[in-house]
């Protein structure tokens, strides 16, 4: 049975896109058949870590799922451009949904179950273990959606008061979704921090697991922009962190 | 009353006489002067007999008698003894002229030392038992004899005691000859003297003598805790049956009766001796079997529970005030100082000296074992800094005989508060993975009988090493447990409660929350109930 991840922040920033693309790597060095949904319009970054030029970009996920082509046409497989050699394969569906588009549709009775069974066709269609879907920052209503549909959901925060407080907000509302598994990941952690009193404080305040406390490094930050981090530099100690994180996930 | 044996004597006397002349005649000078010597025993023992009557007169109860017979042996006695040294030295250097002579004059002498025993039996002493035969070395045969008894194990010191001057001459040649090194005195008070200012092994001691005789030398001996394992063997005179059982009693190893026997005094000696070193043997491990017990209690009583207390103690400044007391008191340093490990530097955060009643900080008098530079070559020599790059104690038992270390900053303290440093230990503080924490250093340590200031010593240096380990230890985990309460204070995370709820409603308490909320359970549903859509 494929499995919904969905990756969300409340704030933008957080590393998000980054995390989403090492997961994927990883997961498809695992040999699964991974798709990438980026719905993150406002600063799209997926396809830079997947090196997919947007000339390259036809179709789009909107336009699968009102039915103005097939899924095939919306997917990008980028296995080839992860930086390395892996089992599996990762497929790119790029988002070109304007913002708002979908929930006026949903607003004036339009079924919200339908984007859900899109996504089953995607994950059939392309016969994929794992669906991870890139949210948008905030809890707009396709997040929400995204989210509701979602066997887990893992919120990124970085360790400031803001991301807390929106933190606090988002699990909880994922918790009246049932969302069956919540997991948080700790990014840009100063180097001050201990990372462990760090995961403890986190997993105490919010009352779930947190499957990853990463450290902050300008330096690494200058590597990882340039691609995916764990296929370029798998021997460094962000990988390690990466890969536990991907394990994580694999076994939800 | 037998009459006494005066032509023998004058006989012995002329035939001595005719040998000293002959040694002198052929230029054999050491013969010819320890022959002068036995013609002076000779002589002595002619005026003696001349005044016996007198003597005899004048003696009064036993002890009178006893001692008027001692006197007449003394000198019958340095013949015998002159004469078989001169007999066995120029034997030695194969020089077999005097031989027949000497054996003679051996002969003539025994036997008149015989003729005095008897004549004491009746005249002068009791009931005299001979308590050892004197005719062992008779015949030219005891020399074989005496060279089939190994030399090589009987070395060590002997102290000789006799108010005679020529017995005691005697006994230091002949002691000599056998390879002991010998040390005189000519009275008990002078022995004691000898015994505790030297290293003597075995004490032979004269019964009669002025000043202090030999059963209060015993006495004092016996006495004193430290010199109550010095053998003594008592130089007795054949007629002394009853002094050599008071010295037993008293504590005596053995007794030589006079003449002596070369052989047996060999043999007397060289028991005692093997008997010393089994004592001092045990003695030693006596002392080493207390030592590892101190150590073990030291570890098991002391540092172990303190150990313990500095991994407890929540407050830097206590914990280090108490490490440095502890340490201190272990020792008995008069003084310590800690030196904390900071980015390459050792932080002296505290110095204490109880005799110059010195307590600072970090802070106070900084030039007082200041803090330095790990990396500075110039300052790498110094002790501390030696303990901490090195990682291992550096053990000053003399800190005015170190070669290639910098004292420099120790002689500027002794000047500063005209303070002797003498000893001094520098341990290194480390965390369990080897990381160094910090160094402590200790100074003069003190004898806790007396206080005298003594070098640290390998079982104090290896009680303060295992201190130093837990210190390292309980220090760096104080450190750690700073830091992390540092780093929990800066992640304080804080939620508004009220906020979170009003922001979380405003989603949740809308119809499309609702509606999804609806779709997501069904979708869970039918997953749960196995159906794909």
């Amino acid at each position: 049975m494929a499995k919904i991840i969905s990756i969300h922040s409340f704030r933008g920033g957080t590393g998000k896109s980054n995390t989403t693309a090492n997961l994927a790597a990883y997961l498809a060095s695992k040999g699964q058949r991974v798709g990438v949904i980026d719905t993150d319009i406002q600063s799209p970054g997926l396809h830079v870590l997947f090196a997919l030029d947007p000339s390259e970009v036809g179709k789009a996920l909107n336009d699968f799922l009102w039915g103005r082509c097939p899924i095939e046409e919306a997917a990008y497989d980028v296995t080839d451009r992860l930086g390395g050699p892996v089992d599996g394969r990762v497929f790119l569906i790029p988002s070109s949904i304007r913002a708002g588009e979908i929930t006026r549709v949903l607003r004036d009775g339009y079924d919200v179950s339908l984007l859900h069974d899109g996504l089953q066709a995607l994950v059939r269609e392309l016969e994929l273990d794992t669906l991870l879907v890139d949210t948008h920052p905030g809890l707009n209503e396709e997040t929400l959606l995204s989210i509701a549909v979602s066997n887990a959901l893992v919120v990124i925060l970085r360790p400031d008061q803001q991301d807390y407080q929106g933190t606090g907000v988002t699990v909880e509302v994922a918790r009246s979704l049932d969302v069956p598994e919540i997991m948080l990941v700790v990014n840009k952690t100063p180097s001050t921090f201990d990372l462990e009193d760090v995961r403890s404080r986190v997993a105490q305040i919010y009352g779930c697991d947190v499957a990853a406390v990463i450290p902050h490094s300008d330096e690494l930050m200058t590597l990882a922009s340039a691609g995916i981090f764990i296929m370029r530099y798998p021997k460094l100690p962000l990988s390690r962190i990466y890969r536990e994180l991907g394990e994580v996930v694999r076994n939800v | 009353m037998t009459t006494v044996p005066v032509e023998s004597v004058w006989r012995l006397r002329q035939a001595i006489g005719d040998l000293r002349r002959a040694a002198e005649r052929a230029r054999a000078e050491a013969v010819a002067a320890d022959l002068r010597k036995v013609q002076a025993a000779a002589d002595a023992l002619l005026t003696l007999l001349e005044q016996l009557p007198q003597r005899l007169a004048e003696a009064r109860g036993v002890d009178g008698r006893r001692a008027l017979r001692h006197d007449l042996r003394t000198p019958i006695n340095q013949v015998v003894g002159f004469c078989e040294l001169i007999l066995e030295e120029t034997e030695d250097t194969g020089d077999s002229r005097w031989a027949p002579a000497l054996a003679g004059i051996l002969v003539d002498a025994r036997d008149l030392l015989a003729q005095v025993d008897r004549l004491g039996v009746k005249a002068l002493v009791l009931a005299p038992e001979r308590a050892e035969p004197a005719q062992a070395s008779q015949s030219g045969g005891w020399m074989a004899l005496s060279r089939t008894i190994e030399a090589a194990d009987t070395r060590g010191t002997i102290l000789v005691v006799d108010d005679n001057r020529s017995n005691r001459e005697l006994l230091e040649r002949r002691l000599r000859r056998d390879g002991f090194d010998v040390l005189t005195a000519e009275h008990g008070g002078r022995a004691l003297d000898v015994i505790r200012s030297k290293s003597v092994d075995v004490v032979l001691l004269d019964i009669m003598m002025p000043v202090m005789d030999g059963y209060q030398t015993l006495e004092h001996l016996k006495a004193d805790p430290d010199l109550r394992h010095l053998p003594v063997i008592m130089l007795t005179s054949l007629d002394e049956a009853q002094s050599v059982t008071r010295c037993i009693e008293r504590g005596a190893e053995d007794h030589l009766p006079r003449p002596f026997d070369p052989v047996l005094l060999r043999a007397r000696i060289g028991s005692s001796l093997e008997r010393k070193r089994v004592r001092d043997r045990e003695r030693r491990f006596l002392e080493r079997i207390v030592a590892e017990k101190r150590r073990a209690d030291d570890l098991l009583h002391g540092v172990i529970p303190i150990g313990v207390e500095l991994s407890a103690e929540r407050d830097l400044d206590r914990l280090l005030e108490r490490l440095l007391h502890e340490a201190r008191r272990f020792c008995g340093a008069d003084g310590g100082a800690l030196y904390l490990h900071q980015h390459d530097r050792l932080e002296r955060v505290l110095l204490q000296c109880g005799s110059l009643k010195l307590r600072a900080g970090g802070a106070e008098e900084p030039e007082d074992r200041p803090s330095l530079q790990l990396g500075a070559r110039a300052e790498a020599l110094r002790p501390v800094a030696k303990a901490a790059l090195d990682g291992v104690t550096v053990d000053l038992p003399d800190v005015h005989d170190t070669p290639g270390l910098d004292m420099r900053e120790v002689q500027a303290f002794d000047r500063r508060h005209h303070y002797i440093t003498r000893s001094l230990v520098a341990l290194p503080l480390r965390a369990v993975d080897g990381q160094l924490v910090g160094v402590l250093e200790l100074w003069n340590a003190t004898r806790a009988t007396d206080g005298e200031v003594v070098p640290f010593g390998k079982g104090m240096v290896e009680v303060l090493e295992s201190l130093s380990r837990l210190a390292g230890v309980a220090l760096a985990s104080y450190h750690r447990e700073t830091e992390l309460r540092q780093r929990i204070a800066h992640l304080e995370i804080r939620i508004d409660e009220v906020n979170r709820r009003r922001e979380v409603s405003q989603i949740t308490e809308t119809d499309y929350f609702r509606k999804l909320r609806d779709m997501a359970q069904k979708i869970r549903a039918s997953t749960e109930s196995g159906v794909d859509h």
